[in-house]
């Protein structure tokens, strides 16, 4: 059993820095023994915090984004997405209306929607002129 | 993330394999674009070698769809399995859209 894992990256926060961003968190999660399907969601949801943060934060121009993620084996994984930009609350965005025909589905809101789904706890808070986004995936 | 695409019996087979992502996504939304605007009217979009997909991929095959069906064309999905089903499962798609295990199924019967 791996013992408690941690990391802390802090990159500008446009796409060309996601496949960093990614790899470091997968990379963890294969240290702590995830299973590769697990470690697939956790990836997935990782994806669609920081791609939110990237498109919307920074409105004006740059900015950074700060990732840390958490490993124990008693709480499992805990990521926190930290930026500096435009207060924005990702969770009180209005939830997809998945019975829609496909051609009906508005374009956007599926990527808060596997966030929601996938992590077992999501919360946000705004702290210090930062958003914090905190994900917690069940041991 | 690599696109082929090739005529199939009237149809245009796009095969993508490795990953849809919010950087890769943009590159096949392009493609199929292209394809739409050339009045390539029947797409079969070919997930086999796909292992990944995220929203930005779902938003490519929605988009996509809508286009064609604005022109009354079709967007069928071939070889979606694995962590890709499940992501369209999780979105509610994989019962909206047209969907069949292979191209030659598809094909026959899109």
């Amino acid at each position: 059993m791996a013992s408690n894992l941690q990391l802390d990256l802090t990159l500008p926060a446009n796409k060309e820095n996601l496949a960093c961003f990614l790899g470091a968190v997968t990379g963890l999660a294969e240290g702590a023994g995830l299973q590769a399907s697990r470690i697939q969601m956790v990836e997935l949801v990782t994806e669609e915090a920081l791609v939110n943060v990237m498109d919307y934060a920074y409105p004006e121009g740059d900015g950074s984004i700060t990732l840390s993620a958490q490993w124990t084996p008693s709480d499992g994984l805990v990521l926190t997405i930290t930026d500096q930009g435009t207060p924005f609350d990702v969770l009180s965005a209005p939830p997809p209306d998945l019975n829609l025909a496909a051609d009906q589905r508005p374009i956007g809101g599926l990527g808060i929607h596997f966030i929601k789904k996938i992590a077992a706890k999501v919360t946000y808070a705004r702290t210090d002129g930062r958003n914090v986004l905190t994900i917690v995936f069940a041991p | 993330m690599e696109v082929q695409t090739q005529q199939k019996n009237g149809a245009t087979v796009v095969a993508v394999t490795g990953r849809l992502d919010a950087v890769t996504a943009p590159d096949l939304e392009k493609t199929l674009a292209g394809l739409v605007d050339q009045n390539q009217l029947k797409i079969i979009l070919n997930m086999t070698g796909l292992s990944y997909i995220s929203s930005a991929g779902l938003r490519c095959v929605l988009s996509t769809s809508k286009k064609l069906g604005a022109k009354r064309g079709k967007l069928i999905l071939t070889g979606v399995m694995g962590m890709v089903k499940e992501v369209f499962q999780m979105a509610g798609l994989y019962d909206l859209l047209t969907i069949f295990s292979t191209d030659e199924e598809a094909l026959k019967g899109g």
